[in-house]
């Protein structure tokens, strides 16, 4: 288990691509396509950020995980929420233990959200109260039990998959745990062309071969170099505007977010551009955030963040066309000057 | 997801970039400036194109002459105001590396190169070095593309109206006419309102300004920055006529006597000093007369009295105030009252002063009067003649008569005496006139020809049918006053005192003397008056509103006599 933080500066930014698109073209050995959903999920995971998927069963969400955490070598654990999931069994417990000489004290037997890698499968069966347990693991990393604090091995992540379908029986995430979660991605149904390469690799004889990328070490080093990643200013001040642009109240909201926003994005949403932007350079092998990496971290950031009113129910409004409409309305800002690009 | 860092960015600080960074940042900037200049220029031609077609549309509907030079002017300084507003933009590094990363598509690398210091780990040096990279193999033209094809359609329109304002600058314009005649006219009035600039100066220059005098003064600035406002000579002339108008409402119909009493008591008291007097004029005499009357013998007294009477029948007229305080003296010193003479002879002395100074006062809006007139009547005649073109001015003239009997003076031209005696006449104009005067009388007519070459003569304009028939009843054989004629005197010798010696010639001169009587038959003194009053009519010293009066009056006098 991985809990150390070596000096980033072991890696450079062209080792830091190169471990990355390992990474991706390992998980491409086992998932055909979705080479978005791969790079949102290999960039919260470089973030150290939490990612929630959200797709139909059957369509590769955990299996995308579990590669994940084969090819990162990490300690994965995994946790099937249902109704019935108590906080107990997410986090841990104490149990009587005797020793040798009879003395008998309890001991804590930890959860398993003590793990790196942590698979919250269909995290909306379970409970809110099972599902607030998570909300300290995932926002200070560590968990209280029994009156006390015990850290989370870092690096932690919790990738959660949920069904927007078989709605009976779910709890809808608060949108105060939603917001811990750094990025969401959708899980789109393949294309043909990928479904068919999906067939034959799920039901023919050959059996994928993984080897690992990047040990915890590493991946915790990766982490600390993505934070070092430097941001001009016009860059951050552009994903403030993004973030402010989706309260409905706002000055520069377009009228999407008037008509069917009812709360727009947490501050939180402009860390997780900023900080998902840096790690997409450094995965394009660049020493520097761009705008083009803003811009592209804004959909996964945040289309999870905004509350939605009924409106955008009754018209069929996702939150993905009111980020689109943001991005159209706050467009790449110019050099500020008349006649200039 | 992880807490909030405590800085999501790295420090920002003003970075060292290289030099050769350096150097394209500056050659972007000014790549920069050029495309601002192209891009407003672009924004504000429309807007400047089309105000300045409408100038000149203005300038084709209303004779103003502003609207074509203001276009010209827009344009100018628009221009000019664009190049210098460009050059005073300020192009920071920061901007400049913007634009360039926009443009070369370099993903920011120089914007942050600018603020990542080229030491700072661990992507300080990586940074910059990319930077040098895009610097080195970079044109500030593919940084900076110039907006031209951007505004190809602003620019085609703008070319169009440009051309079209342009065509219409350059095709003569119904107003163009218009402008010059205002102008032209603009000029005539000003060089006419030279006379009365040049009168003003003349009335400021007196030693002692009276309120009246002041006014007047004041009337003819007015004037003066009216006839510079003036846009047209009907204008000018309407402002002359308001001007003279009030002016002439200063002057009283008894200027004249007024002005000739004063006169006259002054210079038969310098001529002939009353009695007691030491000198002086003839308000002063008059005090110091008064204070010497103890003094006198009573035959001095009664022939100052008589005197007294004399002057008084001669102020009657002119100076009532003063006939009356002169008569009271001659009356009191008759009775032996000196104190009442004296009070008296101050009083006439006080009217004296008055008559003067309203005669002076008066004597100047006389002048401005004149002055009025006279450049109201050269800008009529030469608004005549340009209307006429080709000038067959008609002459009009004034036609005086006088002579004993009746004279009748006509106009248009010919002047006709009738009755006995000698006629006159004057007229003005082109062409010829001609004065008839019965019994040898004959007219005589000058000719105003036209000041303005190739345009043929000009009316002049004169008081058309001057003839003088006032019926002013006179006795020619009626004895009047009239000044004493002043010849040479005889060589005057003047002697030493009584020593017993031999008298010695010390000096000899021609002085006046006086010959004659003062009292001479209105027949003889009448044509001398008339010859003397036609003389002052030529002169500046009466108004032209007043002349007719004058003639009017001769004639009257003549015809009755």
């Amino acid at each position: 288990m991985a809990t150390g933080s070596p000096p980033a500066d072991a890696l450079s930014a062209g080792e830091y691509a190169r471990i990355a698109a390992a990474i991706e073209a390992e998980i491409g050995k086992v998932i055909v396509g979705q080479t978005d959903l791969v790079r949102v999920v290999l960039t919260a995971m470089l973030c150290e950020g939490h990612v929630l998927l959200e797709g139909v069963p059957g369509l590769g969400k955990t299996q995308l995980l579990k590669t994940l955490s084969d090819i990162v070598d990490l300690e994965f654990s995994r946790i099937q929420f249902t109704p019935d999931l108590m906080p107990a069994d997410v986090l841990g417990t104490q149990v009587l233990h005797e020793g040798d000489a009879g003395h008998r004290e309890f001991q804590f037997r930890p959860g398993p959200v003590f793990g790196n890698l942590v698979l919250a499968d269909e995290v909306n069966r379970a409970t809110p109260k099972t599902q607030s347990a998570m909300l300290e693991a995932m926002q200070e990393r560590a968990v209280t039990v029994a009156g006390e604090t015990r850290p989370l091995p870092r690096p932690f992540l919790v990738m959660a998959t949920q069904n927007p379908l078989e709605m009976e029986g779910t709890y809808l995430l608060p949108e105060a745990q939603l917001d811990r979660f750094m990025l969401k991605a959708l899980v789109p149904f393949p294309p043909a062309e990928d479904l068919v390469a999906i067939v034959e690799r799920t039901t023919g004889t050959t059996e994928v071969d993984l080897s690992v990328q990047a040990d915890g070490a590493t991946l915790t080093r990766m982490i600390a170099l993505t934070r070092q990643v430097p941001v001009a200013d016009h860059l951050v001040r552009h994903a403030v505007d993004l973030v402010a642009g989706t309260h409905p109240t706002h000055e520069t909201a377009p009228e999407p977010v008037r008509k069917y926003v009812r709360f727009g994005a947490s501050p939180r949403g402009a860390q997780a551009i900023i900080l998902a932007a840096k790690a997409t350079a450094l995965i394009n092998g660049r020493p520097n955030v761009s705008m083009s990496d803003i811009r592209a971290m804004a959909v996964p950031a945040l289309r999870h963040r905004m509350v939605l009113g009924y409106e955008a129910t009754a018209d069929g409004m996702s939150a993905d066309a009111i980020v689109a409409a943001l991005l159209t309305a706050i467009p790449e800002p110019d050099a500020g000057l008349r006649g200039s690009p | 997801m992880a807490s909030p860092p405590r800085q999501l960015t790295s420090p920002k600080r003003s970075s060292t970039v290289s030099a050769s960074v350096d150097g394209f940042l500056s050659t972007v900037a000014r790549r920069l400036r050029v495309a601002w200049t192209i891009a407003t220029a672009t924004l504000i031609a429309p807007l400047v194109a089309l105000t300045a077609l409408a100038l000149v549309l203005i300038g084709w509907l209303k004779p103003w002459g502003w609207p074509e030079p203001a276009a010209i002017g827009l344009v100018v300084v628009s221009l000019l105001a664009i190049v210098a507003v460009a050059f005073g933009v300020k192009i920071p590094s920061a901007l400049s590396a913007r634009a360039a990363d926009r443009g070369l598509e370099t993903d920011d690398v120089l914007t942050t190169a600018l603020q990542v210091p080229p030491d700072q780990r661990p992507f300080g040096p990586e940074i910059h070095s990319r930077a040098e990279a895009v610097a080195g193999g970079a044109r500030s033209a593919d940084a900076v593309p110039l907006p031209v094809t951007a505004g190809g359609k602003r620019w085609a329109g703008v070319a169009l109206v440009a051309a079209l304002t342009i065509g219409l600058g350059l095709w003569p314009n119904p107003q163009d006419d218009v402008r010059a005649q205002r102008a032209s006219d603009q000029q005539r009035i000003a060089e006419e309102a030279e006379q009365i600039e040049e009168l003003i100066e003349e009335l400021q220059a007196e030693p002692a300004t009276s309120p009246a005098e002041e006014e007047l003064i004041s009337e003819l600035e007015q004037l003066l920055q009216d006839l510079e406002e003036a846009d047209s000579i009907e204008e000018a002339l309407a402002d002359l006529a308001e001007a003279e108008a009030e002016i002439d409402a200063g002057i009283t119909p008894e200027f004249l006597s007024q002005k000739a009493a004063a006169s006259g008591l002054d210079r038969q008291l310098e001529s002939e000093p009353l009695p007691g007097a030491a000198g002086g004029d003839a308000a002063d005499q008059l005090e110091q007369t008064g204070d010497e009357l103890e003094n006198l013998t009573p035959e001095d007294q009664e022939a100052l009295a008589d005197r007294l009477d004399q002057l008084a029948d001669d102020q009657a007229v002119g100076n009532p105030e003063a006939a009356a305080a002169l008569r009271q003296a001659a009356e009191a010193l008759r009775n032996g009252d000196a104190a009442t003479a004296q009070a008296a002879l101050g009083e006439a002395a006080g009217a004296q002063r008055e008559g003067r100074a309203a005669a002076a006062a008066q004597g100047d809006a006389a002048r401005a009067s004149n002055v009025v007139g006279n450049v109201s009547e050269n800008l009529a005649n030469g608004q005549q003649g340009e209307g006429q073109g080709q000038g067959q001015g008609e002459g009009q003239g004034e036609g005086q008569g006088q002579g004993e009997g009746q004279g009748q003076g006509q106009g248009q031209g010919q002047g006709q005496g009738e009755g006995e005696g000698e006629g006159q006449g004057e007229g003005q104009g082109e062409g010829q006139g001609q004065g008839e005067g019965g019994a040898g009388g004959q007219g005589q007519v000058g000719g105003n020809q036209s000041q303005n070459p190739g345009e043929g003569g000009r009316g002049g304009v004169a008081t058309p049918n001057g003839q003088g028939n006032s019926n002013v009843e006179a006795d020619p054989n009626a004895q009047i006053f009239e000044w004493p004629d002043f010849t040479e005197g005889e060589e005057q010798n003047t002697t030493g005192q009584n020593t017993g010696g031999e008298s010695t010639v010390v000096g000899q001169g021609n002085g006046p003397t006086g010959a004659g009587g003062s009292r001479v038959p209105l027949s003889e003194a009448l044509p001398r008056y008339q010859d003397q009053a036609n003389e002052a009519l030529d002169g500046s010293e009466i108004p032209a509103s007043q002349r007719q009066t004058v003639r009017d009056y001769f004639d009257g006098l003549a015809g009755n006599n």
